[in-house]
């Protein structure tokens, strides 16, 4: 790894450019963590209307997403693994990663459009909802999936360019293994997205 | 960390997911609920664990983590003491406008 100035060692610097990211993450856990208190209090206050909006949702296609997503984070995960020693590895491994992130925002859109069918999506012509609770539910599922969705596409753009620079310039070390932070995190706020929003049903 | 260890934590990971969907339909209240959860947590522990590389990070890196964790409990846990404690609170009737039952409305019943 190439050291630059101000850090005395290599070590020193890769600690200050984890640290950095990990407190960039640390952010973005505080963002959704703001989306989960709300979806918490909507749960306390309105127990029997979020069982019954959460049981609207499709929990086989959110199980499908949590598979493909943890899946992507496996590659992400042996692509970093591979990172310096075999580089061929690790263009394989980002590439199938950033396709799972596109098959996750298929089945997502898939998802979506099923939801507006059902009148499920708040705001639009024929949306309908049994209760005022069952109707925030919905606006909370709404925007914490596609704030989800809007740092899934940023990961896929990530890992692509990663991937395709790999042959002519290499990424640095600092880049590859914040990258593969981020998508990491990625799938943690959908491995609590998923519980909380498809699971909570009655 | 080894391409084998890490495809055995994927895995446990599926194993975990397939745990939190099946207590979904087990007839055990709202239990089922703190299940999958509960599951959530030990998920996102893996991931942190094993593909984020806590295992072998510095100090540094992992106080960071327990220090976004430390916030995030406070978010949380401030939220559920408002909700828990609105209803006991006399005059809440003059606050919200609803009759005062003197229960509050707990997650697991």
């Amino acid at each position: 790894m190439q050291r630059h100035e101000p850090y005395p060692t290599p070590e020193r610097q890769r600690e200050a450019d984890q640290l950095g990211m990990m407190l960039f993450l640390g952010s973005e856990i505080m963002l959704f963590g703001a989306l989960f208190a709300a979806a918490f209090g909507l749960f306390l206050r309105h127990t029997p209307d979020v069982e019954a909006a959460s049981g609207r949702l499709n929990l086989w296609l959110g199980g499908a997403n949590t598979i493909i997503l943890l899946t992507s984070s496996l590659f992400v995960a042996l692509g970093a693994e591979a990172r310096g020693r075999r580089p061929r590895r690790l263009v394989a491994c980002f590439l199938a990663a950033a396709l799972l992130g596109i098959l996750f925002l298929a089945v997502k859109a898939l998802e979506y459009a099923r939801e507006y069918d059902e009148g499920l999506m708040p705001g639009t012509a024929h949306a309908h909802f049994a209760s005022g609770p069952q109707q925030l539910f919905m606006n909370l599922y709404f925007a914490a999936t596609g704030l989800h969705a809007v740092h899934l596409t940023l990961g896929v753009v990530l890992l692509l360019v990663l991937a395709l620079r790999e042959r002519w310039r290499p990424a640095t070390a600092a880049a590859i293994e914040n990258a593969a932070l981020y998508w990491h995190l990625v799938d943690v706020i959908w491995i609590f997205l998923y519980p909380v929003l498809y699971l909570t049903r009655g | 960390m080894r391409a084998r260890s890490l495809i055995l934590v994927w895995l446990a990971l599926l194993l975990l997911l397939a745990l939190s969907v099946g207590a979904t339909f087990l007839p055990i209240g709202g239990w089922r609920h703190g299940i999958s959860i509960g599951v959530g947590f030990v998920k996102a522990g893996l991931v942190l664990w094993f593909f984020m590389k806590l295992r072998t990070a510095g100090g540094l890196a992992r106080l960071s983590v327990l220090g976004t964790l430390l916030f995030l409990m406070a978010l949380i846990l401030l939220v559920w003491i408002d909700y828990a404690s609105r209803s006991s609170y006399r005059g809440s009737e003059i606050m919200t406008g609803e009759p005062n039952t003197g229960s509050t409305s707990t997650p697991f019943s």
